[in-house]
């Protein structure tokens, strides 16, 4: 356990204050450990006036780390984000989930969080456009939509007191995944960014879920970028939709696929954060091993993720 | 967790074509990085730890004990971990390897006098299995069999069957003691699956579930001294092509030559 009796000076000798200069009307008002990576039970700052986050607790005045990970700081509010465990879901994340139950009027679906998520009935694009009304039928026939062990790709749309979040597919780039393979890497490697559904080279698709569930397809033209007007949109979303089956995959386009999933595990093994130019730069580096199977040597995953920071600088 | 259909039928096209493309691109008869030590237990006779890169984890320890004449010469136990005793799973891991090692080992290296024999006690733990547990248990038991040591025994080979306090004397001194495999190496049992025409080793957990069937082979003295077919996936479809199961075995030949080298090579470096 650590001193709790509060902070000495010579604890202090390895603290520091955040940089009050970072924002205008900062002042020193504590001070926060100053290497980034804390662990549990490790002190973060002993100065009552701040807030305490997430991933924290307190004994007495002072606020120690109560999972391993890096001090983040908004305004007075401390929080430690751990480097790994669950995804946590956020408004707005684009995630990928899979199918685990189907319930009355809602679907139960696994996105790698604590608690499994919740898509409404009423959150998904039914076939026949936005303007239908949701009828008895609709609830009887919700396993000829989605089943279980079905893979898609959402939004977060809510996300309840208790930390479950609620999804929407209410978008024609959101739905049923087809043409592809899954895999998952931790949900704390991947980079936010505005896109995440990233056209590479090698004419792949790379769906990239915040929670770190990854689907890797074929490039196929999806419904809205088949020049049907955006008021028809709606209109043009039938059955196929739902659709199960894959089209024609050509064995050269399965074997890109397969060094893209080998090239983000390299970036995984050397825990390298996942974003859309780092994918690009590993694929890139990758191309030194002929064959796609002799990039699962751990020696060629530590090389392809150096390869890959190289490249990006 | 089930596939979903899109999913498992790209997984099964990819596999079954010619010439197959395995999710991580592979060669069929390629297996991935594995971390394996010998030796780790201080208080069994031999032990083995192997951990795969999928977070497969599994340990075996093996422990002789004396005991008369006539029982099973070798007990095999093994724990999964989340899953209860007496799981099929666990009761068909255990049975195969008994039988395995059991068949492939001399009685004259486990005989003490002619009253008493050692009895091998190869208890192992799988801590967390992804794909098929069976080749990684049997890849630690070969392990800790080739790292067992025996103790040498200290009284005369006593021929007198009458005497009944003739219990067998061993060295103190562990720097005595003598390999349990110095002329003789432990059996593998590999598990490949089969998909259309092709045949993998070391398959996935997603690879396992799309394949049309796994083929167990038990590989002692340079062949193959057993086979038998596995269920691989939930359902009751499980018809190989003949001649798949020929593929089989000599990808199985080719690859138990490979492991069991570089097993050797682990021991030899502890």
């Amino acid at each position: 356990m650590p001193d709790v009796s509060g902070s000495s000076d010579e604890e202090d000798e390895g603290l520091f204050s955040l940089d009050p200069e970072a924002d205008g009307e900062a002042r020193i008002t504590g001070v926060v450990k100053g290497k980034h990576i804390v662990t549990p039970g490790e002190l973060v700052t002993s100065d009552s006036t701040w807030m305490r986050g997430h991933g924290t607790y307190s004994v007495g005045t002072s606020t120690y780390s109560s999972v391993a990970g890096t001090i983040t700081r908004v305004n007075k509010l401390l929080s430690v984000t751990p480097l790994r465990g669950r995804y946590v879901p956020e408004v707005g994340d684009h995630v990928i989930g899979r199918i685990i139950d189907v319930g009355t009027r809602s679907w139960h679906v696994d996105i790698g969080a604590k608690q499994a998520a919740v898509l409404m009935l009423g959150s998904v694009n039914l076939p026949g456009g936005v303007q239908r009304r949701k009828s008895e039928s609709d609830e009887l026939q919700m396993r000829v939509f989605l089943k279980e062990g079905d893979l898609l790709n959402a939004e977060v749309q809510a996300v309840f007191t208790d930390g479950a979040a609620s999804l929407h597919t209410r978008s024609l780039s959101y739905g049923k995944l087809r043409n592809g393979y899954f895999f998952s890497i931790p949900s704390s490697l991947i980079i936010r960014s505005k896109i995440h559904t990233i056209e590479l080279p090698g004419g792949v698709d790379l769906v990239m879920g915040v929670n770190g569930y990854l689907w890797l397809r074929k490039h196929t033209q999806q419904l809205g970028e088949q020049g049907v007007s955006i008021t028809r949109l709606a209109e043009e979303a039938g059955w196929e939709i739902y659709s199960d089956e894959n089209e024609y995959i050509a064995p050269s386009i399965r074997e890109t696929i397969a060094r893209y999933a080998n090239a983000i595990k390299a970036l995984e093994y050397g825990e390298v954060g996942v974003s859309e130019a780092r994918v690009i730069a590993a694929y890139e580096a990758s191309k030194e091993y002929k064959g796609v199977g002799d990039m699962v040597e751990n020696d060629a995953k530590r090389r392809i993720a150096q390869q890959a920071l190289v490249f990006i600088q | 967790m089930p596939l979903s259909i899109a999913e498992e039928n790209y997984l099964s096209t990819s596999l079954s074509q010619k010439p197959p493309c395995r999710p991580d691109g592979r060669d069929p008869h390629t297996f991935r990085p594995l971390d394996a030590a010998a030796g780790i237990l201080p208080a069994t006779n031999g032990s083995a730890r192997i951990r795969l890169c999928d977070g497969g984890e599994c340990i075996v320890g093996v422990k002789a004990e004396v005991e008369v004449c006539g029982g099973k010469p070798v007990e095999v136990q093994c724990d999964i971990a989340g899953q209860l005793n007496n799981s099929p799973l666990q009761s068909f891991l255990c049975t195969t390897l008994e039988s395995a090692v059991r068949n492939a080992l001399p009685p004259s290296h486990l005989s003490i006098s002619n009253k008493y024999t050692y009895k091998l006690y190869i208890d192992g733990i799988i801590l967390d299995h992804v794909s098929h547990p069976l080749t990684l248990l049997s890849m630690t038991i070969f392990l800790a069999l080739l790292n067992t040591r025996l103790p040498t025994l200290i009284t005369e080979d006593n021929t007198d069957e009458n005497d009944e306090i003739g219990l067998p004397q061993f060295e103190s001194d562990w720097q005595q003691s003598r390999l349990l495999c110095d002329d003789w190496l432990p059996p593998l049992v590999q598990l490949a699956v089969v998909a259309g025409r092709n045949v993998f080793v070391d398959p996935t957990g997603e690879e396992a579930a799309v394949s049309d069937g796994g083929i167990l082979a038990i590989w002692h003295q340079s062949k193959v001294v057993g086979l038998r077919t596995v269920n691989t996936r939930d359902s009751s479809r499980q018809v190989f092509n003949v001649k798949s199961v020929a593929t089989a075995v000599d990808v199985l030949t080719q690859t138990s030559r490979e492991v069991e080298n570089a097993l050797r090579k682990v021991v030899a470096s502890t």
